[in-house]
């Protein structure tokens, strides 16, 4: 094999271990193609735009695609939203925004077109979605107890952990709202 | 699932839907087709390539092939083809293409007195 090939088929270990069993092979001939048809220098141009562009692409699909489905993402989405209250009401407070920010980036990039566009079955969709409404409302519960319990019997509430308080409650609460909705209006529809 | 629910289809998988009306192709194939239909406009990296036929066959639009059509070839490549849907849905991205190039060129066209 080729030197430029060999390193190719290197770099593709950058890609998600599924992606790369799948089409580890096609690539690397594709590459030495490319090679032919091309050079060496016309080869690289094309495939490190490539690689710079799919495999973030492909890491981050690979985190969001059905076999880690809704659910996972939105328990994990749960537990660091009420991490984050837990490090507010302890106390520490960055530790609380870092886990906050991450739990809102992911729950966003759920919703992204990337995560949906990786979905091709749409049959299970309705369920995971009602699932994720049904998680927003616990996780919104939850974080409305744990503020009546740190702040309810206080003479004054202290204005920096009722707004995070307030920010998590209604943040959630809308997201179960916006979730049960979604959910709501798709169809029934059979599994294939 | 109907044509139309796939309606539109992001331009990277229509372009492999459309090389892969003239037959079974492999990835390489595919991507020469790709640039000779859209004069070379459309260059798709490998990578790209491979991830975009992945989602169409997750899809239902394109099928892998368990054999090889060229028996002189590596018998490595992966070869692919449209099925039944995915043929019907790359005719109605056309038609649906071909409606929006024909209104375009309706409303652009200097109308005469």
């Amino acid at each position: 094999m080729p030197a430029g090939t060999a390193l190719y088929r290197a770099l593709t270990r950058l890609y998600p271990k599924a992606f790369r069993a799948r089409y580890g092979d096609d690539l690397a001939l594709h590459f030495a193609d490319l090679v032919a048809r091309d050079g060496p220098v016309g080869a690289w141009r094309r495939t490190m735009l490539d690689l710079l562009v799919t495999v973030p692409r492909y890491r981050l699909e690979s985190i969001m695609n059905t076999r880690r489905t809704t659910a996972t993402l939105v328990a994990l989405v749960v537990a660091l939203a009420t991490a984050a209250v837990g490090a507010f009401a302890a106390g520490v407070a960055p530790l609380g925004v870092i886990a906050l920010a991450v739990a809102a980036v992911l729950a966003i990039g759920e919703r992204s077109r990337l995560a949906r566009s990786m979905r091709p079955a749409r049959h299970a969709q309705r369920r995971h979605v009602l699932w994720a409404a049904g998680l927003l409302a616990s996780c919104a519960v939850v974080s409305l107890v744990i503020g009546l319990i740190d702040l309810g019997d206080r003479a004054s509430w202290p204005a920096g952990r009722l707004v995070v308080y307030n920010i998590v409650f209604f943040t959630t609460v809308i997201g179960a709202l916006a979730c049960a909705a979604t959910g709501l209006r798709r169809p029934h529809t059979a599994a294939p | 699932m109907d044509a139309a629910g796939f309606l539109p289809v992001p331009q990277a998988q229509f372009h492999i839907l459309v090389a892969l009306t003239s037959g079974e192709l492999h990835g390489y194939a595919i991507m020469q087709a790709v640039e000779q239909s859209s004069n070379g406009v459309v260059a798709m990296g490998p990578a790209t390539l491979y991830g975009t036929v992945k989602r169409l066959c997750a899809s239902g639009l394109v099928e892998e092939l368990a054999r090889r059509p060229a028996r002189n070839d590596d018998q490595r490549r992966r070869y692919y083809r449209l099925t039944t849907l995915g043929r019907a849905v790359c005719l109605a991205e056309a038609d649906r293409l071909e409606r929006l190039v024909r209104q375009s060129r309706a409303n652009l066209r200097p109308r005469t007195a």
